[in-house]
């Protein structure tokens, strides 16, 4: 088994605002770390784009449901997708999120680290985008 | 806003077969301190009644899905307890299993830290009892 670290973090955003923001994949380039003027939606559903650390990738999304899973796989064209986990909750008036992130065969812990706080960023972004919304 | 708390425990047992352990309100019982489940349609479509150790509990759960959630909501007498939202998610060949708690507005600070330790024995002991 891999090893896995959860960000959670709470949104002062309504939830069904923030899973509606979430669920659609052309918000995605909004707030993770993809090249918006690249990012394109793909015949087959997918959508891909250039990122800052990886070339050219693949990004498949979970259908729209009801538990707010927001599970998403990014990946090389041609290779196994590798999903990961998310999910919003809701919290009074305001948004919890989950997100699980896999140390991958061949990742340092180092690079392990630093992918997390990555990847924290990109969720501090979309906290700050979705909560300047609500102003 | 409540406070949340999101905890994670690893299994090594496939998602779908700790899935349809949990999925099953009968087996609540095998591995928490609640005893005797029946099933309370009065309640909700998938409402369950056990006795806990202060007295009876009603805990709603979601229904099964394709998603591996499995939400619930303890209530005693007319008060919500507890309520948690819960994922089963596959790593590799095992389980994450992420539990969020949400504290609730009468639950104070200091029971829901200890509420937290509870639940975190619970789920390592459900750990043991899938890895067994």
């Amino acid at each position: 088994m891999r090893r896995s670290h959860t960000i959670s973090l709470f949104i002062d955003y309504p939830y069904p605002a923030a899973y509606r923001f979430l669920a659609e994949p052309r918000n995605y380039g909004a707030w993770a770390a993809v090249d918006r003027s690249s990012y394109r939606p793909l015949d087959n559903g997918d959508w891909e784009g250039m990122t800052a650390i990886g070339g050219l990738r693949h990004f498949r999304f979970t259908p729209v449901n009801d538990f707010g899973v927001l599970d998403h796989a990014v990946f090389v064209p041609g290779e196994t997708p590798l999903w990961t986990p998310m999910r919003v909750m809701p919290n009074e008036e305001g948004t919890e999120l989950a997100f699980t992130f896999y140390q991958r065969p061949g990742v340092s812990d180092e690079e392990f680290a630093s992918a997390i706080e990555w990847i924290t960023t990109d969720f501090l972004t979309l906290k700050a985008l979705l909560e300047a919304g609500r102003r | 806003m409540l406070k949340a708390r999101t905890v994670t425990v690893e299994i090594a047992r496939p998602p779908e077969d700790v899935y349809r352990f949990l999925v099953d309100p009968a087996n609540l019982a095998g591995w928490t301190l609640v005893q005797n489940g029946r099933p309370e349609p009065s309640a909700g479509p998938n409402s369950w009644a056990y006795d806990g150790p202060r007295g009876t509990v009603l805990v709603h759960f979601t229904a099964p899905n394709p998603f591996l959630v499995l939400d619930y909501r303890i209530q005693s007498g007319p008060q919500t307890i507890h309520a948690a939202h819960v994922r089963v998610i596959r790593n590799g060949a095992g389980t994450v299993l992420t539990h969020t708690s949400v504290q609730q507005p009468l639950v104070s600070d200091t029971m829901f830290a200890s509420e937290e330790e509870w639940m975190m024995s619970d789920l390592l002991v459900l750990k043991t009892l899938m890895e067994g």
